[in-house]
Formats: structure tokens, C-alpha cells, sequence
């Protein structure tokens, strides 16, 4: 479908961190090797160990390429001690690249949406949850169109979002954000998330949306169709 | 005050107007529709509120969701018609 170049993963907490170590190990096996780049501009807490797997604290981006890179050397891994942020999303998400998002806050997926609607070439796999349910949205621009809408359509959640990208807030604002999560609702999303690497990269049908609801078992996929 | 015709079709139907009480609509998710019966008048909210339309999507439904009648979204007070498709759309997960 796309011509694939680059692998970002933005957010490299519960979930991020799990796709960087299951995207690695895949890619080390297959003939095409994009460049690996994992943002962040949080750091590895004593109190994240309850979901997230590092070896020593320190920045997540820098932390995990660190542990990545030195299982799977044939990789390129970079790491970017940043939060995405207008100053800096058209440097690091480039034509060519598929974006996982895997922030905690809907002002940034709005933020990778409407820059890669500036791509020609560019896939957006974005994934969230609440405490026992979740989603995951792909968005496909191939050749300048839209293969699927954009994440903020029908999403006013996302469109309009009511909370602000952490490059904007102080680091008690941050903390304060916080809340309780469940680590097998990061797995499913994790999961769900590499799941539409694979569809997208191998498989020629395509879904713009999946939920997922823990309490019940229940899953769905979506292929929506953006109305004009 | 009198009401517009397209406004009265939407109140609910006296046993006497000689139609029925019930109307036909869509649930759906995605590319799955499921017909139900609904008292004629029905509001969104209404709908949502009995539940069953979580059986159909299969996820409980929070206040704050998108809802869309046909391809449109609709606020809470939207009157449904026969033959309206009503889907719920949830709310993006936050964290990650």
C-alpha cells in the first residue's frame, strides 16, 4: 500500500513500550527495515513498573531504543526525548511513515491526524483506552487521499479536544492527569494497534475503527467511510 | 401555537389518527443493522435510555457518546422516523 520508510511510535508508556518491543522483534525478521523512531518526554517512574516493563529510570524514548537496540543491533532505533508538538511533528513524522499513537491525551491525536492529512503517503494507527475498554482508529492516506477518514472524524472527542498536548503543561499539571489503568486493557490495545500494522502492511481490506470492551468480550471492527 | 405539519407527524400517534404506534428503525454498528420497533415520537434519548441498543453495539454506551441518524449527527432530542438508522458511536479511549 504504502512504501514504508519510517516506523514512529509516539508515547511510550502502557502501550507504546509494548509495540516497540513486539514491532521490533517482527521487523528484525523481515527483509525491509524502516528506521524505528520512539518519542517521549516523560521519564520511567518507580510507580509505572505496575504496566510498563524498563530496565533502569530514565527517559522512555531514550530508555527503551537503549534496550531495543541492544537486543536487535541489524535494527535502526531512535529515540526522542520530546512530547509531539506542532514545533517539531513535521520533523519527526515525514512522508512514507506509519505513526503508532499511543498518547494520553486527545489534544496530541488530533495533532498527528491533522499532520498526517498533510502527508501523501503516511498511515496513522491510533489507540486509547479507558479503564476496561478501548479503540483503536487507523487512518490511510495514500497518493494525497484519504483511504480512510481521519481519526477526528465523528469524533468530536478528538476534533475538539477538551484537554491540552502535555508540551503545554507543567510537570504538576501533568501528574495530575493521571489516573488508574487497567494493564490488560494497554495489552488488548497494544495488540489491537499491531494488528492494524499487519492488516495495513499485508492485507489488502482495510478497517478505520475497532473497539473493544473487556467487560464483556465484545469486538467490533468498523470500515467507516468519511461522508463530504 | 400550531405546529408545523412536519412536527406533528413526529408526536405520538392517537389510537384514532388510525396508524400505528410502533415504527420501524435501524440499530446498527458498522455494516451490521438490526431492525427494532419503537413508539412513535421516540426521541435518541429514549432509545438509549431502554439499553437495548447496548445489545446491539455491544458496549455500554456512557452520555457523552456521538450519535448519528443517517449519516448525521443528531443530538439527544432527535425525533426518530420509520426507517431512521441510528448508530452509537463510542468515545475514543483517552490513555494509553
Amino acid at each position: 500500500m504504502i512504501n514504508v520508510k519510517h516506523i514512529v511510535i509516539v508515547g511510550i508508556g502502557g502501550v507504546g513500550s509494548r509495540i516497540a518491543q513486539v514491532i521490533c522483534q517482527y521487523l528484525a525478521y523481515q527483509e525491509s527495515k524502516p528506521v524505528i523512531t520512539l518519542i517521549d518526554g516523560d521519564n520511567y517512574e518507580p510507580k509505572n513498573a505496575d504496566r510498563q516493563i524498563f530496565s533502569k529510570l530514565g527517559n522512555k524514548a531514550e530508555v527503551t531504543a537503549e534496550l531495543l537496540t541492544e537486543q536487535y543491533p541489524n535494527l535502526t532505533i531512535q529515540s526522542k526525548y520530546r512530547y509531539i508538538s506542532e514545533d517539531n511533528a513535521f520533523v519527526y513524522v515525514q512522508e512514507d511513515s506509519i505513526v503508532f499513537c499511543c498518547v494520553d491525551n486527545h489534544a496530541s491525536r488530533k495533532l498527528l491526524s491533522d499532520h498526517c492529512g498533510w502527508l501523501d503517503n503516511a498511515v496513522l494507527i491510533s489507540g486509547g483506552n479507558d479503564y476496561d475498554d478501548g479503540n483503536v482508529q487507523v487512518y490511510v492516506r495514500v497518493e494525497g487521499k484519504n483511504i480512510t477518514p481521519p481519526i477526528t472524524y465523528q469524533h468530536p472527542e478528538i476534533a475538539e479536544p477538551a484537554d491540552k498536548n502535555p508540551a503545554e503543561l507543567s510537570c504538576e499539571e501533568i501528574a495530575a492527569t493521571s489516573s488508574p489503568q487497567l494493564i490488560f486493557a494497554n495489552l488488548k490495545v497494544a495488540s489491537e494497534m499491531l494488528n492494524a500494522f499487519w492488516v495495513v502492511t499485508q492485507k489488502k481490506k482495510l478497517y478505520s475503527e475497532l473497539y473493544f470492551d473487556l467487560k464483556t468480550g465484545a469486538q467490533r471492527a468498523i470500515n467507516r467511510k468519511e461522508m463530504t | 401555537m400550531s405546529e408545523s405539519a412536519d412536527n406533528v407527524a413526529h408526536l405520538p400517534v392517537r389510537d384514532e389518527a388510525g396508524l400505528s404506534r410502533k415504527i420501524s428503525v435501524q440499530v446498527g454498528y458498522g455494516p451490521n443493522n438490526q431492525e427494532f420497533e419503537i413508539d412513535r415520537g421516540n426521541t435518541v434519548q429514549d432509545i438509549l435510555k431502554d439499553g437495548f441498543i447496548q445489545e446491539i453495539i455491544g458496549f455500554s454506551g456512557g452520555s457523552n457518546e456521538t450519535v448519528v441518524v443517517n449519516g448525521d449527527t443528531v443530538g439527544r432530542d432527535h425525533v426518530m422516523r420509520p426507517g431512521d438508522r441510528l448508530e452509537v458511536i463510542k468515545r475514543a479511549g483517552e490513555k494509553a
